[in-house]
């Protein structure tokens, strides 16, 4: 499945990666990603695969202390749904 | 002022009184200051060991615990005791040094991106650049490490940022703890409808119950409602000494009545557990009759293993509390409507349960471990804490050691960290210097961290350490016997120096026994005498932990004993 990440958050030293680390070991892998300043917040768009829940990705990202939101647009379903056990 | 005395400031204004660490280049002008101060510097003798022990001490105090360490390498060998610390949760301000900002970038002699390296292991972390924003740091730092899902937050200072004046003197005011969230009413009202409809409830609680404070809510729940219930590893003592309807540990190495009321459960009750494969087995088939419902202060623990039909986003304790109040009017309902399910609990209790009777010993044969444990948790005072290193012992505690809360059961859960248990006994002892204190190791942990023994004599810490040997790294010799057909690959152990004497050596008092009927006049002595004491207990070498469930099957498939 595929679906655009929004995500905004204080562009401190480190911050990209934590976000790009999270998405990895999530299990989501990037297809595309955008991310400029805008009022002292970084705004960063990506485009994401994955198979897993991405609402639950946004929830890790919002943990990340400089994310202060995350949210997810589905565009395309490549794979069936991996059903939750 | 400068940067490295503004962290002693910071220490101070926080109650910090007690840190672990190791000095080195980069983080000398922190040493420097450190002299003239009244901070308790623990020196370990490895930063792992400062590591683990500044999570031990934060397990035992409830309070955040701080290790120090000089750049690279100091920094690295850091890493193993923070991971333990994030995969358990657990509550730490790490401090290191860096090489000096112009330099970072240059290859230069002990810099490593220490930042980088460990975004995967911490809540949070910070470079700083500037001294003069040191004091709100780690202000910043110790509310983020202990609020919410506590963590360990790690503060990396360039060893030019530790010498530079601070201008801005101005005292940052003391962190305020974020609210915690509280379910909202009516989320309440549907888990105690839910509750109220069930035949056969079962509680599943782990370590978050402890993390929130909550231990005695959930007692009070428990003890209102007898329903019955289940705990993780780091569950252990979440719902008193020998509570009736506590069936203990689940999972892997769970009892099989636990296991077994999961299986047969038609409603789970998931309070600060995060259905890890430990614990669930085959996640699939976990508790497969059940409607689910799933308190966590974490959302996103909350659906990321299992679909639940109800879950909460809530402070533990507040979550408890409410439920309590909305279901004592309807205790006899459900007293009524569960009763029979109850008994089935005790009854698999009974015959599936970890209770060991006194004369399954065989006086003058070889020691079994969990025998050992038992006799153990017969002997051991009340307010005994326990650490534990990873392995065959470190089940044979959760099995058969009866722990009143689990703030006296200090357990390398979701890292598995063999070594854990001698610096986390030195962290615990520190933070209840009342208490005794016994790490129960086996012949290959010990050898972890077993420089260690250094920092209890120096500091003449009356710590017991128990030495399950079985000349093996028995848990691994375990899974080969069982799953490998006994293709035995490096699990010898039978070169290890003899313990007795490695403790003498460190100044400690030792003792060997051999037979079963040597077991109560060990743990005697070692609980009479007054100071540090190593206690080699052989055990009999082939003993395997029992019920086993096989990585990746369903824990209804448990193997047990002679069927294996
Ligand atoms: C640092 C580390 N290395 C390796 C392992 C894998 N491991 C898990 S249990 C175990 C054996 C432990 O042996 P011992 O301490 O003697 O305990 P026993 O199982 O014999 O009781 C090993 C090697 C680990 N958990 N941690």
């Amino acid at each position: 499945m595929k679906n655009i990440i929004h995500c905004e958050f204080q562009p401190q030293p480190g911050a990209i990666e934590r976000i790009l680390r999270v998405t990895r070991v999530r299990g989501f892998a990037i297809e595309t990603m955008n991310a400029a300043i805008q009022n002292q917040l970084m705004k960063l768009e990506m485009t994401v695969t994955g198979e897993r829940c991405f609402t639950n990705l946004c929830h890790q990202l919002e943990k990340l202390h400089e994310v202060q939101h995350a949210s997810h647009i589905t565009t395309v379903r490549s794979h069936p749904v991996r059903k939750l056990a | 002022m400068n940067g490295a005395e503004a962290i002693l400031n910071a220490f101070e204004q926080h109650h910090i009184d007690t840190v672990f660490g190791y000095p080195g280049g980069c983080i000398m002008p922190l040493y420097d200051a450190l002299v003239s101060r009244n901070v308790k510097h623990i020196l370990c003798r490895h930063e792992q060991g400062c590591a683990l022990a500044a999570d031990g001490y934060a397990r035992a105090s409830g309070r955040i615990g701080v290790c120090i360490a000089t750049s690279g390498p100091g920094a690295t060998n850091l890493i193993t005791g923070v991971a333990n610390a994030y995969m358990d949760s657990i509550p730490l301000l790490v401090i290191t040094g860096q090489v000096p900002s112009a330099l970072i970038g240059t290859d230069a002699f002990q810099e490593t991106d220490i930042l980088g390296m460990t975004l995967g292991i911490v809540k949070h972390s910070y470079l700083v650049t500037d001294a003069n924003e040191i004091p709100q740091i780690v202000a910043e730092a110790i509310t983020l490490a202990t609020s919410g899902r506590p963590g360990p937050v790690w503060i990396d200072l360039p060893k030019d940022v530790l010498l530079s004046e601070i201008i801005n003197t101005e005292a940052v005011e003391e962190s305020h703890q974020p609210a915690s969230t509280a379910a909202q009413t009516s989320t309440a009202t549907t888990a105690v409808d839910m509750i109220l409809q069930a035949k056969k409830p079962l509680l599943y609680t782990g370590g978050g119950v402890h993390l929130d404070n909550a231990v005695t809510e959930l007692q009070q729940l428990i003890q209102l409602t007898a329903i019955p219930h289940v705990c993780t590893l780091k569950g252990i003592g979440n719902a008193g000494k020998n509570t009736a309807c506590d069936l203990g540990m689940l999972g892997m190495h769970g009892s099989r009545a636990a296991n077994l009321a999961v299986e047969e459960c038609d409603l789970l009750i998931a309070i600060g557990a995060r259905f890890d494969d430990r614990a669930t087995g085959k996640v699939s088939t976990f508790a497969p009759a059940a409607k689910i419902i799933h308190i966590d202060c974490d959302a996103a623990e909350i659906g990321k293993l299992k679909n639940v039909e109800l879950s909460i986003r809530s402070s533990l304790k507040s979550f408890l509390a409410q439920i309590y109040d909305d279901l004592q009017s309807h205790s006899a309902t459900l007293q009524a409507s569960t009763a029979e399910w109850k008994a089935h609990c005790q009854a698999l209790k009974r015959t599936h349960g970890f209770a060991m009777s006194a004369n399954t010993v065989d006086d003058c044969g070889p020691i079994a471990g969990p025998a050992f444990v038992n006799m153990l948790s017969s002997l051991a005072p009340a307010d005994t804490i326990v650490s534990c290193d990873v392995g065959q012992h470190q089940m044979w505690v959760a099995q058969y050691f009866s722990f009143a809360t689990p703030q006296q059961h200090l357990s390398s859960g979701g890292l598995g960290t063999m070594g854990f248990g001698l610096p986390a006994a030195i962290g615990a002892q520190l933070a209840a210097p009342d208490k005794p204190v016994v790490n129960i190791s086996g012949d290959g942990s010990i050898m972890m961290n077993i420089q260690e023994m250094a920092t209890i004599k120096r500091y003449g810490l009356p710590i017991k350490i128990i030495v399950l040997d079985n000349q093996h790294l028995g848990m691994v010799r375990q899974q080969q016997e069982l799953f490998y057909e006994k293709n035995y690959s490096e699990v010898d152990l039978s070169d290890n120096p003899e313990f007795t004497d490695l403790a003498k050596a460190f100044g400690m008092k030792a003792l060997k026994v051999t037979h079963a009927n040597q077991m109560r006049r060990g743990i005697e002595t070692l609980f009479a005498y007054s100071g540090a004491m190593l206690l080699h207990v052989c055990i009999d070498q082939t003993e395997n932990v029992w019920p086993i469930v096989k990585p990746g099957a369903s824990n209804k498939e448990m193997i047990e004993g002679a069927s294996a």
